[in-house]
């Protein structure tokens, strides 16, 4: 066995052990993650990484090269239809001229296939298993060499804006004191929030000096059936002010309220407005934030990640995020996926 | 009530699919189709219920197990050239005792942040390559008995399912840039997955030569134990404060 993957053996051995005492369940110490012994170890790996890759690709570095071009141009031919389409469908729902945009979009969304469809059969026709193999070795190189530039230089600020208030923010200030302009201007203009139309029940009894949830009440022919073989009708349950659900307050002691459960939440959203400069020119324009769907403008990300009902009305938590190395180890992460898929199902090579 | 009848057709057929198979039987493929037909019935009445995609809680997914394990030993039949029939049927089979053992919870709802494009695909490629390490894990234990000739199967089914945990793995942390903020938040649940995929990863390096059969069937193994505790113990106990509690 090479001496190399010995010492590959044992750095993966050692990152095994120490995550398993950082995820040992219940006892687990996390922050053996942030470790030096864990960034010394994710060091070596990557190290160990770009040496492999190399080796992996020796008199086929050119090719290597040009295949992953071509896998990049694939991507960004899948990003095309995946972004153009779903526009294209979405100004199709909305009907009348905007039917000429989604013509458009469908027609870009269509360049992109082609694209990818284009690309895709070049990387396949320069690549083959040991070269997907160099691939996924680069990838991870790249992953390590994001989460190396985002441990040093991230910034990572949690803000939180009264919706439809006038305060905007242009500048976020970290814990320890240090403030960093965003280049942009954010207002939260509005905040929505739905819940699922779902009706469900449970009782509550007051007991050692506070409210505590006894049992989840079963709705059955407009009647509650209660602990015990008794019932009451729903259409008892009453509102009252300062009350968010309809309840019931039971007769007897200790005392017992039926209570209706606040829905589960199914969306929420913030509609922002960013003030910026294009080309020197001001431009303003709205974009609504949903989770999962994040804002990027000027080097910052903002997340929306949390909302709280206040007296002033409703604070919205936004995340303010600078990553140095996001897109790096985003695009090692989708390499990784691409290089293993191809590597362990591509067909080895006739000798 | 339904939901509970449907798993337990779909059970009864896969351990009938079993029982056929040890008998030679060729009607063993039909009865694990049958299965997989009663599976595709849970999963609709599944979503019925969960008015969502139902990959919400571990019923959800176990009772998606069967569904995707029919699937994957046709393709390993076609890619490798075993049949695994009986294999994959015990797997189903586990999975499904696992959803009778689980509790209904009618009432779950999407929440937010698993409203996303990568939520289907995340679970479902999981789902595959725990079904495939777990079959895996077989030929890998029968290898390590003595039986070396089962080795090249488990390897083959290791090499088919991890690109599968990859992508797992891997488009968790795309997800979790766009939901969470962050690609890695060190949660529990992430960081057993790291694991068994590093085992797995482990076992690749090794060299494919005859001292090292014990040491790589060993290593199957423990990845599988790995692929247990992801899914089963850091989900299960209670006090592990993960991010991923809506996967209870």
């Amino acid at each position: 066995m090479r001496s190399t993957l010995k010492l590959t053996l044992m750095v993966v051995g050692a990152a095994c052990v120490l995550l398993l005492a950082g995820g040992f369940p219940l006892m687990g110490a996390p922050e053996v993650y942030r470790s030096g012994a864990m960034l010394l170890l994710g060091l070596l790996a990557a190290t160990l990484c770009a040496v492999a890759g190399w080796r992996l690709a020796a008199g086929e570095r050119l090719r290597l090269v040009g295949g992953l071009i071509a896998v990049f141009f694939a991507c960004a031919g899948v990003v095309t239809v995946w972004q153009f389409g779903s526009s294209a469908v979405e100004m199709a729902s909305l009907g009348g001229a905007m039917w000429f945009g989604a013509v458009g979009m469908a027609c870009t969304g269509l360049v992109g296939l082609i694209f990818t469809g284009l690309f895709g059969y070049l990387a396949r026709r320069a690549m083959h298993a040991r070269l997907w193999l160099a691939g996924a070795h680069w990838a991870l190189v790249l992953i390590a060499t994001g989460a190396y530039l985002d441990y040093c230089g991230e910034l990572r600020v949690p803000v939180r804006l009264i919706a439809g208030s006038a305060p905007a923010i242009c500048s976020v200030t970290t814990p320890d004191g240090v403030q960093h302009p965003l280049d942009f201007t954010l207002t939260v203009q509005d905040f929505e929030l739905h819940r699922y139309e779902t009706r469900s029940y449970s009782l509550h009894g007051y007991e050692q000096g506070r409210w505590q949830k006894i049992a989840t009440l079963e709705a059955a022919d407009g009647k509650l059936l209660l602990p015990g073989g008794t019932s009451r009708p729903v259409a008892d349950l009453r509102t009252a002010p300062g009350m968010a659900q309809p309840f019931l307050l039971l007769p007897g002691e200790p005392a017992q309220i039926i209570m209706q459960d606040i829905p589960p939440v199914r969306e929420y959203k913030a509609t922002c407005k960013v003030d910026t400069l294009y080309r020197g020119r001001p431009e303003t324009r709205q974009v609504t934030l949903r989770v999962n769907e994040p804002l990027s403008c000027k080097g910052w990300v903002v997340y929306l990640m949390n909302y709280r009902d206040t007296a002033a009305g409703t604070e919205v938590e936004l995340l303010m995020r600078r990553a140095p190395g996001r897109l790096l180890a985003l695009a090692g992460m989708v390499g990784l996926i691409l290089c293993t898929a191809f590597w362990c199902w591509s067909r080895p090579r006739p000798a | 009530m339904i939901l509970y009848l449907l798993t337990s057709l779909a059970l009864l057929l896969c351990v009938a699919s079993m029982a056929a198979a040890a008998r030679s039987c060729p009607v063993a493929k039909r009865l694990f189709q049958a299965a997989w037909v009663v599976a595709l019935a849970l999963l609709v009445a599944n979503a019925a219920v969960a008015q969502a995609l139902p990959f919400g809680n571990m019923r959800h997914v176990l009772c998606f197990f069967p569904l995707v394990l029919l699937p994957a030993a046709m393709w390993v039949r076609r890619r490798t050239g075993h049949d695994l029939t009986p294999h994959f049927a015990a797997a189903a089979a586990f999975a499904l005792v696992g959803a009778l053992c689980m509790p209904l919870q009618a009432a779950w709802r999407q929440m937010p942040a698993l409203q996303s494009p990568w939520f289907a695909p995340h679970v479902t490629s999981y789902v595959v390559a725990y079904g495939l390490m777990a079959v895996a894990a077989v030929p890998a234990w029968r290898a390590l008995c003595g039986k070396t000739e089962q080795l090249p199967v488990a390897d083959a089914l290791v090499r088919l399912a991890l690109p599968f945990m990859t992508f797992g793995l891997w488009s968790g942390a795309l997800w979790a840039d766009a939901a969470w903020g962050r690609y890695w938040a060190w949660d529990i649940k992430e960081t057993w997955a790291l694991l068994t995929w590093l085992i797995y990863l482990a076992y690749l390096h090794l060299p494919a030569t005859p001292a090292w059969r014990t040491g790589r069937s060993a290593l199957i193994l423990l990845g599988f134990l790995g692929v247990l505790i992801t899914f089963f113990v850091v989900n299960l106990l209670p006090a592990t404060g993960s991010l991923h509690t809506y996967s209870l």
